[in-house]
Order: structure tokens, then sequence, then C-alpha cells
């Protein structure tokens, strides 16, 4: 009679144990691919940032040629541009610091542009000129970019948020070091796509 | 905590919605702005493009929406999952017709895979100087038609945008394949009767089933015999550009 109670527990307990393994093995697994879609989408999010970070050069020395009284303006965008691309993050291990910085230095450079965008229409010249066109709805293009990917960005921050912080896989998530990631913050005016109108 | 999140992730994006259809429809008109014999050559069109292409092109127009025009483009496409979800081959060409006072808008917003072939330059200088000088006009269909003349070919890759600059202001060309169109499409409409959904690449009729099991697939379509009437599920990240008039 109790060996026979005792086989039934040991039944029990292996049960058990392969439950919590199969909840503990589809719940770490579906973490990581939060993860993994969380990190690509911060990859899209620095590749579009990027991309606007590249048509600056061009964009400046096209400005220049016509509008070079505008130099404080134009270097503002160049200081600017340097900084923003100085903060580098690494997505596995994204500090909410890093993250802000990454923010403020993008948010300058937006900022620096659109005054740049105020000052040209001083120059009909300039705005008639076919290159700069282009560069304007590349810019354009690069910052619409930038909203739909930090949005893309948020979202998965979202799931993943909520997957690691609801009972009970967030017991799962702390032993696994999962952590909470920041996300983009619709401060005022830091969510709106900045206004580059033509 | 998930009201919280609610809170800081309030979704300006998706705070319209355009409700998407069932199946992959080209044209959907909320204005009345095209007629019918109009609607049904863009769409025997469009969908014949798919057929041959797998690109999907889709022409909305609408009175009016919340937001930017370029991101609501972008969310039609990307909630509708216009072109192929490996490809992301899918354009969406959303118009707002003038209205008294009120300025007409259009937008071509390009999928991630169709950004590289139809860059946000192309899809300006299309935009103004293929379509809006008709929709200034009055003359939506004309001002589709001769973007679409301009867009399938490039998106078809059968030539460059690079090829479209060299070409522009050459008179000949449109012509040309206007005629070849109009030809193609009396010859198609006299084959069947246009109904749109009605008839696959072989010829015979066959009938979607209302709530067939469409979105399992997706995806996993090779060979699949409905491989083609719905949405791909491709993905849009903000490309393009248009204009206003």
């Amino acid at each position: 009679m109790k060996s026979k109670q005792k086989t039934n527990f040991a039944l029990i307990a292996i049960a058990v144990v392969a439950l919590l393994f199969l909840w503990g093995k589809s719940g770490y697994n579906r973490m990581v691919k939060l993860d993994e879609s969380l990190s690509t989408a911060w990859s899209q999010v620095e590749n579009v940032y990027q991309r606007r970070a590249d048509l600056i050069p061009n964009l400046v020395a096209t400005v220049k040629g016509y509008a070079a009284h505008e130099s404080e303006t134009l270097q503002a965008v160049v200081d600017a541009r340097a900084k923003a691309t100085q903060t580098n993050i690494d997505p596995s291990n994204m500090s909410t610091s890093q993250f802000e910085q990454f923010q403020s230095g993008q948010q300058e450079l937006t900022q620096a542009l659109g005054k740049l965008m105020v000052v040209v229409e001083r120059y009909p010249e300039l705005k008639a000129n076919e290159n700069f066109r282009d560069l304007q709805v590349q810019l354009e293009g690069s910052e619409n970019r930038i909203t739909v990917e930090r949005q893309k960005f948020n979202e998965a921050a979202r799931a993943y948020n909520t997957e690691i912080r609801s009972f009970p896989k967030n017991i799962l998530a702390s032993l696994f070091g999962f952590e909470k990631r920041g996300y983009f913050e619709a401060k005022a005016g830091a969510d709106e796509a900045p206004v580059v109108t033509f | 905590m998930l009201f919280i999140a609610l809170l800081l992730f309030p979704l300006p994006l998706l705070s319209f919605e355009v409700a998407k259809p069932q199946y992959f429809t080209p044209v959907t008109d909320y204005t009345s702005t095209l007629t019918h014999s109009e609607q049904s050559y863009i769409n025997s069109r469009l969908n014949h493009f798919y057929d041959s292409t797998s690109n999907q092109i889709v022409v909305i127009l609408l009175d009016r929406f919340e937001g930017d025009i370029g991101s609501v483009a972008q969310s039609i496409g990307e909630r509708w999952g216009v072109g192929d979800s490996n490809f992301n081959n899918g354009v969406v060409i959303l118009i707002k017709p003038q209205k008294g006072r009120e300025g007409g808008e259009l937008f071509i917003a390009t999928g991630y895979g169709v950004e590289g072939a139809l860059p946000d330059a192309i899809c300006k200088r299309i935009s103004e100087e293929e379509m809006i000088p008709h929709f200034r006009e009055g003359n939506y269909f004309k001002g589709i038609v001769e973007g679409l003349n301009v867009i399938e070919p490039i998106v078809a890759g059968e030539y460059s945008y690079q090829k479209y600059i060299e070409n522009q202001g050459n008179p000949l060309i449109a012509p040309i394949i206007i005629f070849a169109l109009v030809a193609l499409f009396i010859y198609r409409s006299s084959r069947k009767r246009s109904r749109p959904y009605s008839v696959a690449k072989g010829g015979f009729p066959f009938f979607i089933p209302f709530n067939s099991g469409f979105s399992s697939n997706r995806g996993s379509s090779q060979g699949s015999p409905f491989r083609g009437r719905g949405f791909g599920g491709g993905r849009f990240g903000g490309g393009g550009a248009g204009g206003r008039w």
C-alpha cells in the first residue's frame, strides 16, 4: 500500500516537473522570439535614422551653393548630425539612459533640419533646383519612414514588455534575465513626424 | 499596467480604419468619383498585372481621413497586406479628390520591396507630371491610368526609373502604351464579361466560398489554387511620395 502511494507520488511529481518544463520551454521560446523581433525592429529604426543622416552631406552641399549666408544654420545641421550618429545602441543591452540619449540626439537633428527647411524658403532658385527637390522628397520620405519604424518598434516593445511583465511569466523572465525595454515616448512633439512642409 | 501601456502607446496611425476587402480588390472608391466601367477597367487591368507579375497595386479614393495622407496610405498598405509577404511588393495609390475649396491630395506608397525600384523622388515625379495634371482637370480616370502606365513597368522591372526620366517628354511612348492597353482591354473584356474575381489565369471561372480559410493559406501559398486572390501580407515602411493640387 505504502509503496503504491510512493510510486503514485513519484508519478505525479514527474508529471508536474514535465508540465513545468513544457510551460517554461514555450514561455522562454516565446520571449526569445519577441526579443528577436524587437531587435529587428530596432535595427530598422537605426536604418531609417541612418538613411536620413546619409542625406545630409549632399543636402548641405546643395544648399551651400545657393545660400552661402546661412552658414550658421548649415553648421548646426552638420553638428547635430555628428552628434546624433555618435550614439550607437546595442539592442540586446539597451539601457534607458542610452535610449534617451539616442532620442535626444536625433531630436536635435530633426530640429536643426526643420530650421534649415524654413530658411531655404527664402531662396527660390534653390527651391527650383532639381537636385534639391529630389533631396527634399528623400528627406520627407526619411521622416515618414522614421515615424513608421518608431511606431513598429513601439509595438514590438509593447508586446515584449507585456509578455515579460505579466504574471506568472514574469517569474520566468526574471529567472532568465529578460528585462524591460525602453520605447519611444510620445512626449509632446517627440512622436509627431517632424513637420517638413514645402 | 495594461492601462498605462495603452496610455503610453496611442496608435495614431491606426486610429483611422478603412475596411479591408476580403479579397484582393484593386480599386476602392469611397467617393463615387470613378464610374462603374472605369473601375472595372482598372480592376481587370490590375488583376491581370497581379496575375502576370505577382505585384499588387491598389488604388483607393477617399473623401476624408485623419492625419497625413502618407501615413494613411502606409497604414492601409500594411494593414491590408498589399503585396507578397516575402517580396513586400505592394503599391498603394491613395487619392483624395478635390472637393469645393478643399484641395486634392495624392500619395503613392511603396512597400519595402518596391522602394528600390520606385524611389520617393520618382513617386513624386509621377504624381506631379503624370497624374496631378489630369486630376486638376477633374479627369481622375485618365490620371490614374497615366500613372499606372509608368508605375506598372517600373514595378514589374521591365524598365528602370532612370529610363523613365530619360523618356520623359518623349511624346511617342505613352500613346503607344495606351493603345496597346486599350486593345488588350477590349480583347480581354470581349473574352469574358468582366466579373472582377471570377476568372483564373487559365480562363476557367471559379468561385471563392465566403469565409474560406484564406488567411491560413497566406504565406504558404505555393501551389495553392487560390494563390493570387487574397492580399499577400506585404509590409510598408513609409516609402513613397505624392503631391497636392
